[in-house]
């Protein structure tokens, strides 16, 4: 693999829902395949919309999107869901479907107009069930799953979809304690192991030292710091972005911790 | 495995119903002689010795309507699993969503001021039916794109109401010598008057419409996870909706336009079928239409052998389906209506 390959590259990125009220407001921004992102902002920084965007779901913005070199307006919805999976929050179940049906769905956007899955598929969806630790409730309804055992099958799922970038919206914020740091550790460890892209958004900067090697601040539309976590996250930008007074400390292990004292 | 066994007893379910439809009735029709005549007309023998009319009641009026009531049966329980899956609701189906009443008024309009014109009936369900399937849908749409499931039902209510209330002021106008008695009888929904003839086009349109519908049917899983979620799979949402929405209003329009509106059936059977075969859509898209069919075969058996004379077959159909509702509902209550 080309190690410097641009595998996503934002040029002055400009959305807006409404006119008059931009939510990104010129984001410059470029991701090598292989990294591991964080994106870190308050809520209505923009994170989702963003998420969105690189997921094809918003077409309707300003600026330049490349994915792997090619623009992203000229992709279609299932080329870019070849890139692309994003892991939603969370997803609502309706039709009780087998976890095992629920994960095959990944494979629609490799199938062709007449496709309907086969045994290759049932390979894939096996396998990233059994990277995801969902194999042993693959004949189980999803919707009689645990939180955390959905935010696994929806993990599963997207990496039935093959892509080379991986991106999770917010994928700890329902879960408890054990299972956030269960679902962080294995996208972590799944992304090297496929050498995927990852690209998340998180809440805890906590989270985003151990997790990510390199964390983007958003802050009302706009990225307002970009670098290692170590040396972006600080006690003054916790204060000035996140209105938090947080001081910084050293775990036993050596490793920074941030500890919230009061709002600010 | 399962799927072959299911499919076979669904056969055997099947053959067993057509053969009691064709001896059933007030001219009973022994179900060895129903094989005679079958058989001899099949192989094209001499017939056997037969009562007087046996031969003409069993192939010019049974057979052409048991045909009828098989197509419009599977027309109407694969159209309401499809009409589920697409609008992610388990409480829609062609008749919820007004699409049958939009339809009859189309067919009604067109039996009215062209009567003389080949297939301007069945033209006019089917413009019926989009026009209704549309405005329940705008209406049910709210400003962000969301389109609530409850919002959606009563919608159909609405739009249902407004095209019954249509169709009353069609039979206002109406030649009541001449074209209101068959518009009233035509209204309710009844199998009585089909021949071979009235079979065209209706036998190639809705086999030409649930092909697609069962070749393509594993593509409702993904439009059954909602818009947003379908789009990160890669489909293209808005085209597919489509897609499906052209084929379930051209199958029901068609139906309705020759044998007028029958309820229930398409929001009782999916409900069925995935009883019998779990959720996915894969199974339950053709097993809808094999229950629509057989469930409708009963039910136009017990119209037309109940009573001396003849019920239309869509009151016997709500009188089933309706108690079947109110149980489903009961059942699942508050988490579909958010």
């Amino acid at each position: 693999m080309e190690l410097n390959r641009m595998a996503i590259c934002l040029e002055d990125l400009h959305f807006s829902y409404i006119s008059d009220q931009p939510v990104l407001k010129g984001i410059n921004l470029s991701i090598k395949v292989g990294e591991k992102v964080a994106v870190l902002g308050r809520n209505g920084a923009g994170k989702t919309t963003l998420f969105s965007i690189l997921s094809g779901i918003n077409h309707d913005y300003q600026g330049k999107v490349t994915l792997a070199g090619r623009e992203l307006k000229q992709m279609s919805r299932s080329e870019i869901a070849q890139q692309v999976a994003l892991v939603p929050q969370k997803h609502e179940p309706l039709f009780p479907y087998l976890t095992r049906d629920f994960i095959m769905m990944g494979r629609f956007c490799s199938m062709g107009l007449f496709g309907s899955p086969g045994s290759e598929d049932l390979r894939i969806v096996e396998e990233a069930a059994i990277e995801t630790g969902a194999a042993r409730f693959l004949d189980r309804p999803y919707s009689t799953l645990s939180g955390g055992e959905m935010q696994l099958v929806l993990i599963a799922r997207a990496l039935a979809q093959q892509s080379e970038i991986l991106v999770l919206d917010e994928p700890n914020t329902h879960l408890d304690y054990r299972n956030r740091f269960l679902v962080l550790d294995m996208v972590r460890k799944l992304a090297e192991a496929r050498q995927m892209t990852l690209v998340m958004s998180l809440h805890d900067p906590n989270d985003v030292i151990q997790f990510a090697e390199r964390v983007v601040v958003m802050h009302d539309g706009r990225i307002v710091a970009d670098g290692r976590p170590v040396e972006v996250i600080d006690e003054a930008l916790l204060a000035e972005y996140f209105g938090i007074r947080a001081v910084a400390m050293k775990n036993a292990a050596g490793n920074l911790i941030f500890k919230a004292v009061e709002a600010l | 495995m399962r799927r072959l066994g299911i499919f076979l007893i669904c056969c055997a379910i099947l053959i067993i119903a057509v053969v009691l439809s064709l001896n059933l009735g007030n001219f009973r029709i022994p179900v060895a002689q129903v094989f005679r005549i079958m058989s001899a007309k099949l192989c094209n023998t001499a017939m056997p010795e037969i009562e007087r009319y046996q031969d003409v009641v069993l192939l010019s009026l049974r057979l052409p309507r048991i045909i009828m009531v098989l197509l419009i049966g599977a027309s109407l329980g694969i159209s309401g699993a499809v009409s589920q899956g697409i609008f992610r609701n388990p409480l829609v189906s062609p008749f919820i969503l007004g699409i049958s009443s939009g339809a009859s008024f189309g067919a009604g309009v067109a039996m009215i001021f062209f009567s003389g014109l080949p297939f301007m009936v069945d033209l006019g369900a089917a413009i019926g039916g989009f026009g209704a399937v549309l405005a329940a849908f705008l209406i049910a749409r709210s400003p962000g794109g969301f389109t609530p499931r409850l919002s959606l039902v009563l919608s159909g209510v609405i739009v249902s109401s407004f095209f019954t209330s249509m169709v009353g002021i069609l039979k206002y106008l109406a030649d009541s010598e001449s074209q209101l008695p068959a518009l009233t009888f035509w209204m309710m929904g009844s199998f009585a008057s089909v021949d071979w003839a009235s079979l065209n086009p209706v036998i190639y349109i809705i086999p030409l419409c649930m092909l697609p519908m069962v070749i393509f049917s594993w593509y409702l899983n993904i439009l059954s996870l909602g818009d947003r979620e379908a789009m990160l799979l890669g489909m293209n949402v808005e085209r597919w909706k489509m897609f499906f929405i052209a084929l379930v209003v051209i199958a029901i329009g068609s139906g309705v336009a020759r044998c007028g509106v029958i309820g229930w059936v398409g929001l009782v059977i999916p409900h069925i079928a995935r009883a019998i075969c779990g959720p996915n859509h894969r199974d339950v898209v053709p097993l809808s239409a094999f229950l629509g069919a057989i469930f409708l075969l009963i039910a136009d058996n017990l119209a037309r052998s109940a009573t001396s004379g003849e019920i239309p077959v869509g009151i016997v159909t709500a009188i089933i389906g309706t108690p079947f509702f109110v149980y489903f509902l009961r059942k699942r209550e508050v988490a579909l209506w958010n």
